[in-house]
């Protein structure tokens, strides 16, 4: 009976203590958005049981740069959490709070426990980590942290929500304040605004086929420039070659350089606007009197204009690629009958 | 006889006559050429190589056809498919475009039906040759609608039928969805154009049911359904709509769409996905004006003016409202969403999985010279030749292309999508020129028929400009035929060399790894490959595989990136389970092959560590850079991937004066030799060693752990023995919730 007693005693005492614990960090949530923890507070509300919620930490390191710019997300998503109700437990799951800790000399033990040599972590912990014994822990902490580095790219609120999301089982989404949304809201009305005011005022231009051609123009040397390419591998416009001079193209086909694009797509696109040229160089000079010599020179200039471009344009291609159109078949085409030649079906 | 009739007897005249009688046939006779080329040219991959299907994603369309055939088009719809994304599955009726398969399926019933037992094979191989000669009378037909002329017509075909953009898609063997949907795609502008040009509802319900076959064979209907809205309001902006094109658009848009969601995969996305909605405002739009221009009619113009304002401020106002009450209530997503519209390189920096595709690259202007040659150089001529009188269909020629010309520097993939814009720009560029030169030649040699004009360019010149255009023409050809027989003849399954004299040797490690998976493992054996292998493996091994090349499940292949990026002993965990048995690699550090799986290793630890962040990219560089040498970190070297590609390479001399072990790849001698494996065994390695198979051994017994009885409670553990020892009973019970919850996750 006594042992009974004892027991209930102990687990109304546990049980007690848990909802003591939630409630402490709930407040203290509350009250400052995210919880700040030292290394008594992490031994005591994470190491200790009872503890019926998860708790979500950001280690982050004095003077580091990185920390504090995905700070700002890492409050947001704690936001989100709170805001969908995570701070309290829910039938099949349990609360959710968020923390931080800097590093100091003081917590230096829970950073080498967690096995972190670098800033920022984030680390989910679960009740389950008390259990987790020493051989395994180190696969067990592996899934539930990550470190954060350059190589993850640009570590935005969706990641963190995603990291989070999959290790709490929640469903929590990216919700964008009030003030976001109006902005995005109000930048696309104002440049629709902008745009349909332009298109108004300036209307007649906008109707002259002429400047039609001109736009398509651009953006056509805009496109075989490779202007994507450029922005999503972030290529310089020059570089600098082994022996310190300056390097405008590359010589791998698969690559490119800024001005290398914008440089022969402007050749290329050159070739058509002298043909274009060509055609219609008696009327553009229909004023003009010019004697049938002055004439003739003139086309034939525009010609050697553009086979010079074109040879200009082949010869920086033969250099990053194979490129070499010949009237003959090559020469092992004509080595010997066809059925000698291994894998072909005849 | 009078002067008239001197001229009329001279040979000049008479070759001009005689030739205008035969212009027709001429016409004709050239187009059925050019279409025959286009055949011809795409079946040199079956001649230099075999008749056999090409690449990756061909494997699977092959794969599906066999099954269309032999199990019939319902089945095909309910085809639940367990060989692939083992333990998950795919649903393949559901999430594939079967225009392809069924266009196949079609022809090999009709010629069996006509008693010609062709082997489905052969018609896969061969169906997008003939889907390029269909492709370029489509271009004649569009580029006759744009420009009423058939000599253009007949450029662009010619330009159309061998460009290597298209040709890179649609050699004999490649049987992807983008050798019949560019057909398709071309042929559905063509029905377009038509209809605008008649305004005949009859050529609206042709263009409806061309965009149905389109939707039906591949995603980038998505164009399509874009671009004829953008049209379309391109021209209500420019106060050029009229009855016919409001005809066009409507007939296109109520069909297309009803038709669209006829295709499973389409289904509801046709009215709620981001990609039709362009479609839904411009009809609405179009409507909406058709009927206030109708209201007109019966109200006075004061009313008129009043409405106008009143219905601007409302329409202002209420798209205000709503929009921000949505916001307010937070249905909608702004800021990720948003961000992909706006930003087309989002995805592509921020989701690896699809920017390891080579096909999705950013474009270089080099695969666009390559790839259009000459044409993206005289595709402005033609540019100037629409805006220069523009009507609405030369207005759509031109859209098309500057549209075409951005997507494709996004993606080098859609330059499929270009290549026919800029042949039909280049075409009708080229073919003004030629007319120009021609007429002026003519108004010298006949100046009674063509009378001189005060604008004309000299003869001497133009006969100079008729020799350039041709010249550059037929280096056009000649790139297109190196295109076609040396650049994407390449079945890529089947590689080949050549030696110091010029003679050709065949590698076929592939069919050959492949084979022996079929022979010697059991058919419901598990092989973990990277994704890219994975249609090669069930297509022609017939066993399963964990992930493919429909690349749908990114956890999936992150779990995969994981097994292989982490060490043998976390692989070994991996793999067990998920029930795989052998694990294939691919490893070119022998034949200097550099499609190799360590040099696409790296996007397995990026997309690995996408979903699994303790895998971290920079642990895999050693000295800053990706290397395999002495100086490669620890990690890499004990990834199960380096482990697997490397086992016993140092074994081997790969190049004349390197030490054992050299890989050739690489340029680097390996860093870890004489390693044995613990948990995997060699099962297979091909000749050239480009396929390597490991089979998965069974787990080890645990040393020692010896349980007497079921009751653990009385049990004391030794200290010696390392894994399950050094807890107390309590300890033990505690770690036993911990594994519950392991399964349970």
């Amino acid at each position: 009976m006594i042992i009974i007693l004892l027991f209930l005693v102990n687990f109304i005492n546990a049980d007690s203590l848990a909802s003591q614990k939630t409630n402490e960090l709930r407040e203290m949530q509350l009250r400052d958005g995210i919880i700040e923890l030292n290394s008594t507070g992490y031994f005591y509300y994470t190491m200790e049981f009872p503890r019926p919620y998860d708790i979500v930490i950001y280690f982050v390191a004095p003077s580091c740069k990185l920390c504090n710019d995905l700070n700002e997300h890492y409050q947001k998503v704690a936001k989100f959490y709170a805001d969908s109700g995570a701070l309290y437990k829910s039938e099949s799951k349990r609360a959710v709070f968020f923390a931080t800790m800097t590093f100091n000399d003081k917590n230096k033990q829970v950073f080498e426990q967690l096995g972190f040599i670098s800033a920022p972590n984030l680390f989910v912990s679960q009740p389950h980590i008390v259990f987790v014994p020493q051989d395994e822990r180190e696969r067990y902490l592996r899934d539930m942290k990550w470190t954060i580095s350059y190589t993850d790219g640009t570590v935005t609120a969706h990641k963190f929500l995603e990291f989070i999301n999959k290790r709490t089982a929640r469903q929590v989404d990216y919700k964008a304040s009030t003030s976001e949304a109006l902005t995005v809201i109000g930048i696309l009305l104002g440049a629709l605004t902008f745009g349909g005011l332009i298109f108004i005022i300036a209307r007649p231009l906008f109707l002259n086929p002429k400047l039609w051609f001109i736009g398509s123009v651009i953006i056509f040397i805009t496109c075989l420039a490779g202007v994507v390419y450029n922005i999503i591998h972030n290529v310089p416009f020059f570089s600098q070659n082994n022996r310190g001079g300056l390097q405008w193209k590359t010589n791998s086909g698969r690559q490119q350089l800024g001005f290398e694009g914008l440089f022969l797509s402007l050749g290329m696109t050159f070739v058509g606007l002298t043909m274009v040229l060509i055609m219609k160089l008696k009327v553009l000079l229909k004023h003009q009197k010019y004697s049938p010599f002055t004439e003739r020179f003139l086309y034939i200039t525009l010609f050697i204009c553009i086979f010079v471009m074109i040879q200009f344009v082949e010869e920086n291609y033969r250099q990053k690629s194979h490129y070499n159109p010949i009237y003959w078949p090559p020469k092992h085409y004509i080595k010997g009958p066809l059925n000698k030649d291994q894998g072909n079906s005849f | 006889m009078s002067s008239e009739e001197e001229t009329q007897q001279s040979l000049p005249y008479k070759v001009h006559k005689s030739t205008l009688k035969w212009a027709p046939v001429f016409n004709m006779t050239i187009l059925l050429s050019i279409a025959i080329i286009s055949c011809l040219i795409r079946v040199f991959s079956v001649i230099r190589y075999e008749s056999i299907i090409h690449e990756f994603d061909p494997w699977f369309n092959y794969r599906t056809t066999q099954y269309l055939v032999k199990e019939g088009p319902y089945a095909l719809w309910n085809w639940y498919d367990s060989e692939s994304w083992y333990p998950l599955g795919r649903s393949v009726g559901g999430t594939v475009y079967p225009g392809l398969m069924m266009t196949s399926g079609m022809i090999y019933w009709v010629l069996h039906k006509l008693s010609i037992p062709i082997d489905i094979r052969n018609v896969c191989v061969f169906l997008a040759p003939i889907f390029s000669a269909f492709t370029s009378l489509a271009a004649y037909g569009m580029t006759k609608e744009i420009t009423k002329r058939s000599e253009a017509g007949l450029l662009s075909a010619l330009f159309v039928a061998i460009v290597p953009s298209y040709m890179s898609r649609s050699v004999a063997g490649s049987y992807d969805n983008e050798g019949v949907s560019i057909f398709a795609l071309v042929f559905t502008f063509y029905t377009f154009l038509k209809t605008v040009n008649t305004g005949s509802i009859l050529w609206g319900v042709y263009t409806a049911l061309a965009f149905f076959y389109m939707v039906a064979s591949w995603g980038g209907y998505a164009f399509i359904i874009n671009i004829i809205p953008i049209f379309v309001l391109f021209l209500l902006i420019t106060g050029r709509s009229n009855s016919r094109i409001q005809v066009a658009y409507n007939v296109f848009y109520i069909l297309g769409t009803l038709l669209a969601m006829q295709i499973p995969f389409v289904g509801f996305q046709a009215l709620h996905s981001s990609e039709h909605m362009a479609s839904h405002a411009v009809f609405i739009l179009i409507n909406f004006l058709n009927f206030f221009s109708w209201i007109r009619n019966f109200v006075s113009k004061k009313a008129i003016i009043t409405l106008t304002k009143f219905l601007i401020v409302f329409l202002v106002f209420s798209i205000l409202v709503g929009v921000v009450i949505l916001t307010l209530a937070g249905k909608t997503q702004w800021s990720g969403r948003s961000l992909t519209l706006l930003d087309p390189t989002y995805a592509k920096k921020y989701i690896p999985i699809i920017a390891s595709v080579s096909e999705h690259q950013a474009t270089t202007w080099s695969s666009f010279f390559f790839d259009l040659h000459y044409l993206i150089l005289f595709s402005p001529v033609g540019l100037y030749y629409c805006y220069n009188k523009p009507t609405e269909t030369k207005i759509f020629g031109a859209l098309y292309t500057v549209l075409g010309v951005y997507f494709a520097s996004v993606m080098v993939r859609l330059l499929l999508v270009l290549a026919p814009a800029v042949s039909i720009m280049a075409g009708i560029g080229i073919s003004w020129a030629f007319r120009k030169f021609a007429k002026s030649v003519r108004s010298f040699i006949l100046p009674k028929i063509e009378k001189p004009k005060k604008y004309r360019i000299p003869p001497e010149i133009s006969i100079i400009g008729l020799v350039i255009l041709g010249y550059y023409c037929s280096i056009y050809v000649l790139h297109a035929n190196f295109a076609g027989s040396e650049a994407y003849a390449s079945p890529s399954i089947i590689l080949s060399s050549r030696d110091r004299q010029g003679n050709r040797n065949i590698i076929d490690d592939y069919r050959e790894a492949y084979y022996w998976l079929r022979m010697n493992t059991r058919p419901d054996d598990k092989i973990m490959s990277w994704w890219d292998y994975g249609y090669q493996i069930t297509g022609m091994s017939n066993r399963t595989v964990l992930v493919d090349n429909n690349t749908w499940n990114n956890t999936h292949i992150a779990t995969v990136g994981m097994a292989m990026a982490s060490s043998e002993e976390d692989a070994f965990e991996i793999c067990e389970k998920l029930d795989v048995d052998y694990v294939l690699v691919i490893f070119g550090g022998i034949l200097n092959y550099s499609g190799d799986d360590i040099n696409k290793f790296l996007w397995m630890v990026r997309i690995g560590g996408g979903v699994y962040p303790h895998i971290k990219e920079e642990d895999y560089y050693g000295k800053g850079t990706y290397r395999v040498d002495q100086y490669a970190t620890e990690t890499m070297t004990n990834s199960l991937m380096y482990r697997l590609s490397y086992y016993r390479f140092d074994e081997v001399q790969t190049a004349y004066g390197q030490p054992k072990g050299y890989d050739t790849v690489r340029q680097a001698v390996i860093g870890v030799k004489g390693y044995k494996l613990r948990h995997f065994e060699e099962a297979f390695t091909s000749e050239n060693w480009i396929v390597r198979i490991f089979k998965r051994k069974q787990r080890e017994n645990r040393d020692g752990v010896a349980f007497t009885s079921k009751s653990t409670s009385q049990f004391t553990i030794p200290k010696e023995f390392s894994p399950v020892t050094k807890f107390s009973k309590k300890a033990n019970t505690k770690q036993r919730s911990t594994l519950n919850f392991q399964n349970n996750e």
